[in-house]
């Protein structure tokens, strides 16, 4: 259902009604930011990207296929959109020595707002991430994961269910952790 | 997952989906800033959202409605606290005794449905005064100044005209049979006394809504060649009169060297609209955008009459494309006046030719790339031999291509001309796809033809040799068929037959509104 509203809002975008990308936003707007958040690790810079998606998006509508996979177009733009944002970041890196951004691999969650998902991103890798909240958070089906990422289907359930397990763990362990410094602090 | 279970799977899947309303930002009011979108909503749900503000007429489902155009809008928040948010609202209403002013001017949202968004649909977007704009109003400039040698006093206008049909407007469902959803378009330049010099058809529909008619439009004054559309095209069935209250569009968007233009005409335009709209055989109900933007400066200056006139041509030609494919002006003066002529043709030649919307961008993105590999001196790392085996591979596999058209396609394939549609048809990263297969062989191609002036006006005039060939017969450029390309056979309605039906006429939005 959610599908035909997509493609309802991009006909409707095609047509003129900039109103409709406010639905095309609604509808994906989590799964394209769950997208660019792994390849870009750095949450600022996935804002500016979600932003910049939808803005190419409104200017480039007409050049979408009606019919064909709106969300995999836009991911497509997203991944576009990142992976030039990232080139422009190494750029800027390299010239700027002073700069004292958060390493690379590590980028900054709200560990109090939202913990699961920064331990996700602390103990997976950026593939098992991707998978994890596209299917988690961007509501992506398997085999559109599979699909976009150019992987087989095995491999993303896979990795899936590897990365799910991976987290189960880790939360246990947190929460043993926590427990121990609970007992300590009684102590 | 054997150590994992259903239930821990989705403990795990609900605490990152609850915690994703804190994580994912909320950028929609950015976003729509950015693309200058006003946030208007149409005036059924503008009705819908004063009541449910005022708190009389409130139901849940208007719920994303009021949040989005109040610009509280948060797609992830869910609807308990959207519930909650507009209940206090709501008893808030009840002492509020008329509110509808306020709340008008508070969000923003206009009291008549804003079509401001449409005019960026077509070749100009006049709307905030972009360095596009700034560039095409002094591109006519320079093509309205007559004198070869004095350029400075250039005096003229450029008028761009586009219809679109009350059941496209109207449409929820826009690929049904019942919607006309074709739009012309036209253009005409008139002299410093506004009378038209020239004029075209800017898309495929253009040719056919003047089916049958032959109009003159030379030495007219440009608000009666305007009017004199109106008839044809309601005729051919792109000004509809099915349903009194669903409106046509006609934009009118103008660029003159003359600042007072808009208070010189805009009433002629008006009454001659006007009269159009209401004589006995049409009486049509429509909207009427009219927009005048002043052309400043001489940017060609220094260029014959003819260079200029082919420039501007050509620069308006590819406005609708995005701001990567379009051509700028410093691009087209750097090429040779041969060159530019005959890609002048080409272009002409797709415009009027069988296309859809899709096609004619994909026609034009091709050309606009082929140009600046010709600029560029562009060469292709693939060899001759490398491409005449993926040409085959492209071939052989034809049964997998989108645009098929029968038994025809691998002969066309065998033709370069054929290759000149740009990524705006189809495109892919997938080495497997034959998009990009396809991509591959034009690249090479383009870039071959484009390695010296004369080939690549001879590339040219095959292009246009296969875009003519498109006018008469079911067309033979590669165009996917989805949006259909346009057959005319429009038919305008009825609806002035009923006893009901009024006299028709234009509800106007201009500088005389």
């Amino acid at each position: 259902m959610d599908e035909e509203k997509l493609e309802k809002a991009m006909s409707s975008l095609q047509k003129g009604d900039g109103n409709a990308l406010g639905d095309i936003y609604t509808l994906t707007s989590r799964g394209v930011f769950t997208f660019v958040l792994p390849i870009l690790r750095d949450y600022q810079l996935a804002e500016d990207v979600m932003q910049e998606t939808y803005v190419t998006c409104y200017d480039n509508i007409k050049s979408y296929k009606l019919g064909t996979s709106a969300r995999n177009w836009l991911l497509t733009i997203a991944k576009n959109c990142a992976l030039s944002q990232l080139k422009k970041r190494n750029r800027e890196i390299s010239y700027d020595f002073d700069n004292d951004n958060h390493p690379d691999g590590v980028y900054y969650l709200g560990d109090v707002d939202s913990p699961t998902i920064a331990l996700a991103n602390k103990i997976l890798s950026e593939e098992e991430f991707n998978i994890v909240m596209m299917y988690a958070i961007g509501e992506y089906k398997h085999k559109e994961i599979a699909e976009f990422l150019h992987m087989p289907l095995g491999t993303v359930t896979w990795k899936y269910a590897s990365a799910l397990k991976k987290l189960k763990k880790a939360l246990e362990d947190s929460e043993t952790e926590y427990e121990r410094a609970r007992e300590l602090a009684k102590n | 997952m054997a150590d994992l279970t259903k239930e821990q799977e989705a403990k795990i899947l609900f605490s990152l989906r609850s915690e994703a309303s804190l994580f994912v930002p909320d950028k929609l009011l950015a976003i729509f800033k950015a693309c200058q979108i006003n946030p208007a909503i149409d005036e059924k749900s503008e009705k819908t959202l004063v009541a449910a503000l005022q708190g009389s007429k409130f139901t849940p489902n208007e719920l994303p409605l009021i949040e989005k155009a109040t610009g509280t809008f948060d797609p992830l928040r869910d609807n308990e606290n959207l519930t909650l948010t507009v209940k206090v609202r709501n008893e808030g209403g009840e002492i509020v005794p008329d509110i509808e002013d306020e709340v008008y001017r508070e969000i923003g949202v206009k009291k008549h449905f804003s079509f401001s968004t449409f005019l960026k649909s077509h070749w100009l977007p006049l709307v905030g005064g972009t360095a596009a704009v700034a560039l095409t109003l002094s591109a006519v400039a320079a093509i309205l100044a007559n004198s070869g040698t004095s350029p400075v006093a250039a005096s003229g206008t450029y008028i761009t005209v586009s219809v679109t049909p009350a059941s496209y407007m109207a449409a929820e469902d826009t690929l049904s049979g019942d919607v006309n959803n074709y739009e012309p378009s036209w253009s005409f330049l008139a002299n410093s006394h506004n009378l038209v010099s020239s004029y075209s058809c800017d898309n495929y529909s253009a040719t056919l809504a003047l089916k049958n008619f032959e109009p003159s439009f030379t030495s007219k004054p440009a608000y009666r060649a305007v009017s004199d559309l109106i008839t044809p095209a309601h005729v051919n069935g792109y000004l509809e009169t099915k349903d009194q209250t669903a409106k046509n569009v006609i934009n009118i968007t103008v660029l003159s060297t003359d600042s007072s233009y808009g208070v010189s005409y805009a009433s002629a335009y008006q009454s001659a609209l006007d009269d159009a709209l209401t004589e006995s055989s049409n009486k049509i109900y429509a909207v009427v955008n009219f927009s005048v933007a002043t052309i400043a400066s001489d940017y060609l200056k220094g260029l014959s009459e003819d260079e200029a006139s082919v420039i501007v041509s050509l620069y308006s030609s590819f406005q609708d494309l995005d701001s990567e494919c379009a051509l700028t002006l410093d691009e087209l003066k750097k090429g040779d006046f041969a060159v530019l002529s005959a890609l002048d043709s080409a272009v002409n030649a797709g415009e009027e030719t069988k296309l859809s919307d899709k096609g004619l961008i994909a026609f034009k993105e091709g050309l606009s790339e082929s140009y600046r590999f010709y600029l560029d001196n562009e060469t292709s790392a693939y060899t001759a031999q490398q491409i005449a085996g993926m040409r085959r591979e492209l071939i052989d596999d034809v049964a997998s291509i989108p645009w098929l058209y029968g038994g025809r396609l691998a002969d066309l394939l065998q033709n370069d001309a054929y290759f000149i549609m740009g990524d705006g048809l189809g495109f892919s990263q997938d080495k497997d796809s034959p998009w990009y297969l396809y991509a591959q062989i034009r690249d090479y191609i383009l870039k071959t033809k484009t390695a010296s002036a004369d080939s690549y006006i001879q590339y040219l005039s095959e292009v246009k040799k296969l875009a003519d060939s498109g006018k008469e017969s079911t067309g033979y450029l590669p165009d996917d068929g989805q949006e259909g390309i346009d057959n005319g056979g429009h038919i305008p309605g009825d609806g002035p037959n009923a006893n009901t039906w009024g006299d028709g006429g234009g509800e106007w939005h201009g500088p005389e509104d």
